[in-house]
């Protein structure tokens, strides 16, 4: 069960696309740990934020959300001398590609329009559990085995270094 | 006086003679002028300058005496390589903050990155492109994939899971595999190595 969706949400067609914003990790750590899918037990969900390309028609837009992302969150680490993250691009896939995926026990995924402190191109990527089955239940090895056919929908990695892009933080600048 | 006489009297007759009712100069004598001369010339010339030129090619063309060459291949990996990748993966896993990620999540249990540290020597020798990772929990696994086959071992503190994947074939679950943070248990050990070459 998906937690209530907007009003403003709109249903997603299976030919757009959706792009997911990457931070910089260790080059020894696995890349599948991009997306944990760890439990919301307030929302009861697993779900990772992308954006929906209809709104963010250029890749410029996802890297402009990537670079204000990286400057708001390191804005928080800083002040609790934590160490800062760095926004190395994005990845793009299909919605169709990722709703057919299937688990060999019966898990898949959802892809839901979920606009977002005003920005209208935020998506989330849930998981489906198989009929039967709560989501907070989910075992270690169904939320592997999803993620290992998940992350072979998404294109290579479109990088970008923040600190090219000139300050532009305000949302939508290069959304034309 | 004659012309006859005139031609005793110079003492020109020998430079003079009559053929054929002409008269007719013999060309003046010079020294090395000879045929033969001419020819030992151009020989001796030949062979000189066939020496010398035959000289400058063997020293510009002389094959080069052979360089030892030194081809640094790279090593085929091995199963302790296998496991020092994953060791490096878990020692970088360490040094992780919450939020990691970049995305809200959790950071890495210690108890579950001590608990993979335990496992590591006690994994079959099998090579494979190996490395760890962090789920949505904080709990570690360990990816160990030779082509398309992987396997997934997912280490919690007290319980271990194996997912084993191969195209064709039914995936291999094991669940909540009671575990206490210690021994590998021996059903997983002969799962990965059955199924991941050695």
């Amino acid at each position: 069960m998906h937690p209530p969706i907007s009003e403003a949400a709109e249903p997603i067609s299976d030919e757009d696309q959706v792009s997911r914003a990457y931070f910089e990790i260790p080059g020894e750590i696995d890349p599948e740990s991009h997306f944990p899918f760890g439990y919301d037990n307030k929302a009861d969900e697993r779900g990772e934020s992308v954006y929906w390309r209809k709104y963010v028609p250029l890749i410029a837009g996802v890297h402009e959300r990537g670079c204000r992302l990286e400057l708001v969150k390191n804005d928080r680490r800083k002040d609790l001398g934590k160490a800062t993250i760095k926004y190395t691009g994005a990845r793009t896939a299909i919605v169709g590609a990722i709703r057919s995926i299937r688990t060999q026990r019966g898990h898949k995924f959802a892809v839901i329009h979920f606009p977002e402190e005003g920005d209208n191109a935020h998506a989330h990527i849930l998981i489906e559990p198989a009929m039967g089955t709560r989501v907070g239940k989910l075992k270690s090895n169904d939320v592997r085995e999803l993620v290992s056919l998940l992350v072979q929908q998404f294109g290579a990695l479109d990088r970008h270094d923040c600190s090219t892009l000139g300050a532009s933080v305000g949302v939508g600048s290069a959304d034309q | 006086m004659s012309n006859t006489k005139i031609f005793e009297d110079v003492k020109i007759r020998g430079t003079w003679y009559d053929e054929q009712g002409l008269l007719k100069t013999s060309p003046p004598f010079r020294k090395h002028t000879g045929r033969p001369r001419r020819k030992l010339a151009w020989a001796a010339s030949l062979i000189a300058f066939s020496l010398i030129g035959m000289n400058v090619a063997a020293t510009v063309y002389a094959p080069s005496p052979p360089a030892q060459a030194t081809l640094v291949w790279p090593s085929p990996p091995t199963a302790a390589y296998t496991k020092q990748s994953l060791l490096e993966s878990l020692l970088k896993i360490r040094r992780l903050g919450v939020d990691w990620t970049g995305y809200s999540g959790a950071s890495p249990l210690e108890k579950s990155i001590s608990a993979a540290e335990r496992v590591l020597p006690q994994l079959p020798d099998i090579v494979a492109d190996a490395r760890a990772g962090v789920d949505g929990d904080g709990h570690v696994y360990l990816r160990l994939q030779q082509g398309e086959k992987v396997a997934y071992l997912t280490v919690e503190p007290r319980l271990i899971h194996l997912l084993y994947m191969e195209p064709g074939k039914p995936n291999i679950y094991i669940d909540d595999e009671q575990f206490k943070g210690k021994v590998l248990p021996s059903r997983i050990k002969q799962i990965l190595a059955g199924n991941l070459i050695s």
